[in-house]
């Protein structure tokens, strides 16, 4: 168990800058999440952590101990990758037993000890009842979990997860997700979990870093992410369905403001009038939670309408795609709409909870300029 | 466009394995069918009777009231998409697509307008020089769409076309199958275990277990009136939470001694049924975490999961672990005792048969 630091880790592989300093503190104990797009640095960084890559410059301090230079071996993390990475002429003992008895560790753990060892990790990832099997035999949860147990039967200071339930079916994702964040919780161990999946990394992570070309967009507990992301981005990437982003263009017209979309101005409300008192003529970016987003006309000017793009039942919503002005807004409805792709729907927009950007930088507005 | 229908089929394999047992099933003109299932519930079987690569052992099979089961596939006018793109190596994509044409034998211009307003409609246009090889496992399927569409065939089946494929991907494509299928009108049947595909896409589901239809609906009347045990346990994410029930007499029932509130139809069927072997079914939306009284089932709340707008809050209780989905405003702590309350007018009961007590009765063809 141990603190994580990283600073100013960069990290090239040939033209392409991976990672262009990243400074984050892991506390002793937490379960993190980097989260981002493909290509956003995560699973380097992850891999820098491990040693799998050796970072161009920065330091990276577990627990007391600087390790950017050490070893993977030597820096004493657990690693368990999407693809599980197991040997498949091996059975599940022969697996969990794997990292004791690497030529390096030899001396430190004898039969009676590996054994050991393996009978309580085992038990502690319930498949205690398959140590003689082979892994082939086994299926996707299984195979998760003796990829798990192989990572953590060293007990290492911090437990590294590249993506480890997202190619598994819906229902074993959910499942194993609950079991993940149970088992680190009656471990401890700091864990650092790569994904992709915005909703996986705010079930798990007290801590979720988003990240964006090599860079950390924003570090925060999942309801900070939704309650206040730090920029464009991140806000486009969180909720369910993820929050629709608008470019509007403020206007002031004796002393009232109106936002406006294409044709429609919509009236900012107090908090936002408030926000963007002292702007003037100028576009930003509004971020709208799908909850303040409805289908139907309200008659009045916070309608706006679009043609509709894709349209879903997730669970008991729908929900549905619309192109208003160019941009794609997300919504969900309870109700049964009988819609097909190209109808004209109406949506009424919410702005009272709007977060707002600044539409050169995407980060978020805190004041008025003045 | 064909209505198709299913008259009895069974497929029993050489080894005695049988696969489709006595399917009935209507699938409407134009409509987009899912056949949802588990590996093994007979669901590929199914089509592949439809597509004429599986001989059918009993029943047959129309389209639009007439016989196609005897008839050889090229015969049936059905165009096939499967999880391996199954596309010829060595032919750029525009050769892959243009195959069916070329073996009609079709004017050149012809073939190059169809192949080029396909690839249109599937985004592919400039990836038409490339070979299978410089294409990504998302292009290639697009590309095996466009081949089984360009010829427009009267069915269009697909067996989990999208089960290669990275998350993303699916979402994508699977959005981009269902505009098609709606601009093209076509008769689609989708076969996949992937339920949130299933409801994304489909007009209609079919739940097939053990070869044997068990439910057809949309997919809300899946969450809301599931016929049986497997469906309502296969069916909605979270899965529904199954606690045992004690039957304290004709009218009521409890859960480890905290009495149930039933709708009135609820009590109804329990009062026709003598079964004391019962078990109640309900939706983690369907439970509210409350303060714990006498009157509801207690627990301790074992994971707090957000998700945004609401949380996914796991409960352990002398009944067993329940799932309980909570708004985000309202969430409690890890460790804390809470009190379970239901939803009485949405509570399934379950005999000892496995079938609810409720929606056995209504008609499964709904």
């Amino acid at each position: 168990m141990a603190e994580v630091q990283l600073s100013g880790i960069h990290k090239q592989f040939g033209a392409i800058r991976a990672l262009r300093g990243i400074d984050l503190v892991i506390p002793d104990g937490a379960y993190v999440c980097l989260l981002g797009p493909s290509g956003s640095g995560k699973t380097t960084l992850l891999r820098c952590v491990a040693g799998l890559e050796t970072v161009d410059a920065g330091h990276i301090r577990i627990g007391n101990r600087n390790v950017e230079a050490l070893e993977p071996f030597a820096r004493n993390v657990g690693l368990a990758f999407q693809n599980y990475a197991l040997y498949p002429h091996l059975d599940v003992r022969g697996n969990l037993a794997f990292p004791l008895r690497a030529p390096r560790r030899r001396a430190q753990f004898d039969d009676e000890e590996i054994e050991r060892l393996v009978r309580s990790t085992a038990a502690l990832l319930q498949i205690d009842a398959m140590l003689d099997k082979p892994v082939v035999t086994l299926s996707g949860g299984q195979k998760q979990r003796v990829a798990l147990g192989r990572a953590l039967i060293r007990n290492p200071t911090v437990l590294l997860l590249d993506e480890p339930v997202t190619h598994l079916d819906a229902r074993l994702q959910h499942e194993m997700r609950v079991e993940l964040k149970l088992l680190q919780r009656r471990v401890g161990t700091t864990t650092i979990h790569v994904t992709h999946d915005q909703l996986e990394a705010q079930a798990l992570g007290d801590l979720i870093v988003v990240m964006r070309d090599g860079l950390i967009e924003q570090v925060g507990s999942p309801d900070e992410l939704c309650a206040r992301p730090a920029t464009s981005f991140v806000a486009g990437f969180v909720g369910d369905p993820p929050m629709s982003l608008l470019q509007v263009r403020l206007e002031r017209e004796g002393g009232s403001l109106s936002l406006r979309v294409g044709k429609t101005r919509l009236r900012p409300g107090e908090r936002l009038a408030r926000l963007l008192d002292g702007f003037r003529d100028q576009h930003v970016e509004i971020a709208l939670p799908a909850e303040d987003i409805s289908q139907g006309h309200g008659g009045d000017v916070q309608t706006v309408s679009g043609k509709v793009q894709a349209h879903e039942w997730v669970g008991r919503e729908l929900q549905i795609a619309v192109m208003v002005e160019r941009t794609l807004v997300r919504l969900r409805t309870q109700q049964r709409l009988d819609l097909r792709i190209g109808d004209e729907l109406a949506i009424q927009l919410n702005l009272t909870r709007a977060h707002v950007f600044d539409s050169k930088t995407g980060r978020r507005l805190r004041s008025s300029p003045n | 466009m064909p209505r198709i229908e299913f008259q009895g089929v069974t497929k029993i394999y050489p080894d005695g394995t049988r696969a489709v047992a006595n399917l009935d099933l209507v699938v409407e003109d134009g409509e987009l069918l899912c056949l949802l299932g588990p590996s093994g519930c007979g669901k590929s079987s199914t089509i592949r009777a439809l597509a004429g690569l599986e001989v059918v052992s009993e029943g047959v099979i129309l389209a639009d009231n007439n016989r196609i089961d005897h008839l050889p596939p090229q015969a049936r006018d059905c165009a096939m998409v499967f999880e391996n793109y199954a596309l010829y190596p060595h032919l750029t994509a525009f050769e892959n697509i243009a195959m069916p044409l070329r073996a009609r034998r079709l004017p050149v211009p012809e073939i190059k307008r169809r192949v080029m307003e396909i690839a249109r409609m599937l985004h592919i246009e400039p990836l038409m020089g490339r070979r299978p090889r410089q294409l990504s496992g998302g292009e290639k399927q697009r590309v095996g769409i466009g081949r089984a569409l360009v010829r427009e065939p009267a069915m269009f089946l697909m067996d989990e076309p999208l089960g290669h494929l990275e998350a993303y991907l699916r979402i994508e494509l699977r959005a981009e199958i269902r505009r098609l299928q709606e601009r093209l009108g076509i008769t689609t049947i989708y076969v996949t275990h992937d339920q949130e595909e299933a409801a994304a896409i489909a007009d209609r589901i079919v739940v097939m277990s053990g070869g044997r239809l068990q439910q057809v609906g949309s997919f809300l009347d899946l969450l809301d009136r599931p016929v049986n045990r497997f469906v309502a346990e296969f069916v909605g994410e979270p899965p529904m939470v199954f606690l045992p029930v004690e039957r304290t007499d004709t009218n009521s029932i409890s859960v480890k001694g905290v009495p149930l509130q039933l709708s009135e139809p609820l009590a109804a069927a329990l009062r026709a049924t003598k079964d004391t072997n019962l078990t109640l079914g309900v939706r983690p939306n369907d439970i509210s975490v409350v303060p714990p009284a006498n009157e509801h089932l207690k627990g301790v709340v074992t994971l707090v999961q957000p998700q945004g707008s609401h949380a996914i809050v796991a409960v352990s209780t002398p009944g067993g672990p329940a799932t309980v989905i909570v708004p985000s405003d309202w969430r409690p702590a890890a460790g804390a005792n809470v009190g379970l309350a239901f939803a009485g007018e949405r509570l399934h009961l379950f005999d000892s048969t496995a079938r609810s007590l409720l929606h056995n009765r209504e008609d499964s063809n709904g």
